[in-house]
């Protein structure tokens, strides 16, 4: 647990502003002195929260030494981590050659189909250029009934708006329905509201669905405790450290005391893993 | 260097850490209950709530905090972003306003609400805003209200 509960920590804030001269003492012991308690107080609830969380999360990660979190991912060479190509081809292969379809399912909600139904796709497509060499799809995936889902992913690329052209180019070019074609963006959480401006800007007709990492974080997670095979989990485990380290910015447990903001953002995202929803 | 001006750079590098990780905890749970209240408000009268979008609060630590969230619909046909939000801009003690408003700029609405009729708690200033009772703090509730008020507007215009 770390120490953010020392007596001095008041001080902080006060003598900042009274050094500033802006603010009387007896100014500072009705106000700030007071949030900075309360806040002290939500801030153990909080904490509280997440060992409860971690602690659950570690039983059932048992098999693997416990929660991804305990390891620091922010160096591992085998997913070059600043390549998008790379995260898309660690998804890619966890789509392909998941024996339950959960994460999947997780993701593309969308169908309301049954999770059975996005196991071992009948095609799938990596950096697949369309015919006039102009655009190039992430991830497109043909399931045994025929439908497609098509998925451009983003680490913090500003581009966009692009995916519009690209995925009616690539539905036209596969000769799909547009009942039978889904579309989604895979965001960072900062990119969502860039995503909401574009949408302002584009076609209506061209449904995309925005998903986040923190989607892929949670479905992960929840397919780390189903059937899966022992080897999937061990390839999800590591991806899934990756993400919540590298593109999420929560840092490993041990390395550096986590601000209030990554306690709650990983709280939340085991609790919705372990969540029966 | 000045003193006075050192002692106070000095004692910030040392704080502005925390204070900064107070200030963005509280706005991120001031966001997470303006977000509850969107998604649980349940009557909108002839808005049709589509989607929440995402939250444009002032990010940084700045003299005047502005924290608000947003959700977007249709009302009569159009494409409309209903804004809630807290503003400690403009106001003399330290309590900020509660406002609700339209969030385009050039909402073909936006000039109905400048001669409609609010009730009296409210003011009108562009925006319909209301002055919460420091005694008698309850964001929920009031912003409830707020939105009740709105939906009071929306409803006369047609």
């Amino acid at each position: 647990m770390h120490n953010l509960y020392k007596s001095s920590d008041w001080y902080v804030l006060h003598r900042l502003i009274s050094t500033a001269g802006q603010i009387k003492h007896y100014e500072w012991d009705s106000t700030y002195r007071k949030w900075l308690e309360t806040y002290k107080v939500y801030l153990k609830e909080i904490e509280d929260e997440y060992s409860r969380m971690l602690k659950l999360s570690n039983r059932a990660l048992k098999a693997f030494g416990g929660d991804p979190s305990s390891t620091d991912w922010s160096n591992f060479r085998p997913l070059r981590l600043s390549r998008e190509e790379d995260w898309a081809d660690w998804l890619m292969h966890l789509i392909e050659q998941s024996g339950t379809g959960l994460l999947s399912s997780m993701l593309f909600n969308d169908s309301n189909r049954e999770a059975a139904s996005f196991i071992q796709p009948d095609k799938t497509y990596r950096e697949l250029t369309d015919h006039s060499r102009r655009y190039r799809a992430d991830m497109i995936i043909k399931w045994d009934d025929q439908s497609f889902t098509h998925i451009e992913v983003k680490i913090g690329d500003h581009h966009l708006k692009k995916t519009f052209p690209t995925s009616e180019t690539f539905r036209t070019q596969i000769q799909a329905t547009k009942d039978n074609w889904l579309n989604y963006i895979l965001l960072l959480n900062e990119q969502l509201y860039d995503w909401e401006c574009t949408l302002e800007v584009s076609d209506p007709e061209i449904r995309i669905e925005a998903i986040t990492w923190t989607d892929v974080a949670v479905a992960l997670r929840k397919s780390l405790v189903s059937s899966e095979s022992m080897i999937w989990k061990s390839w999800a485990y590591t991806f899934l450290g990756a993400i919540e380290q590298c593109l999420l910015g929560i840092p490993a447990t041990g390395k550096g005391k986590l601000s209030p903001q990554n306690i709650i953002k990983r709280s939340q995202i085991i609790k919705k893993a372990i969540s029966d929803e | 260097m000045n003193e006075n001006f050192k002692a106070f750079i000095d004692e910030g590098m040392k704080s502005y850490k925390k204070a900064s990780e107070v200030a963005a905890l509280f706005r991120g749970e001031i966001e997470n209950i303006l977000k509850q209240v969107l998604n649980e408000h349940k009557d909108w009268g002839p808005f049709q709530k589509q989607t929440l979008k995402q939250s444009q609060s002032t990010k940084y630590w700045t003299e005047f905090p502005y924290i608000n969230a947003n959700v977007s619909g249709q009302l009569y046909g159009k494409d409309t972003t209903i804004r809630i939000g807290i503003n400690w801009m403009g106001v003399s003690d330290d309590y900020p306003t509660y406002e609700v408003r339209f969030y385009e700029e050039k909402h073909p609405y936006k000039e109905n609400m400048k001669t409609f009729d609010w009730d009296d708690r409210y003011s009108f200033d562009e925006h319909l805003t209301y002055s919460p009772d420091p005694k008698d703090l309850n964001i929920e509730r009031d912003f409830n209200d707020l939105i009740i008020e709105f939906v009071r507007f929306m409803n006369s215009i047609k």
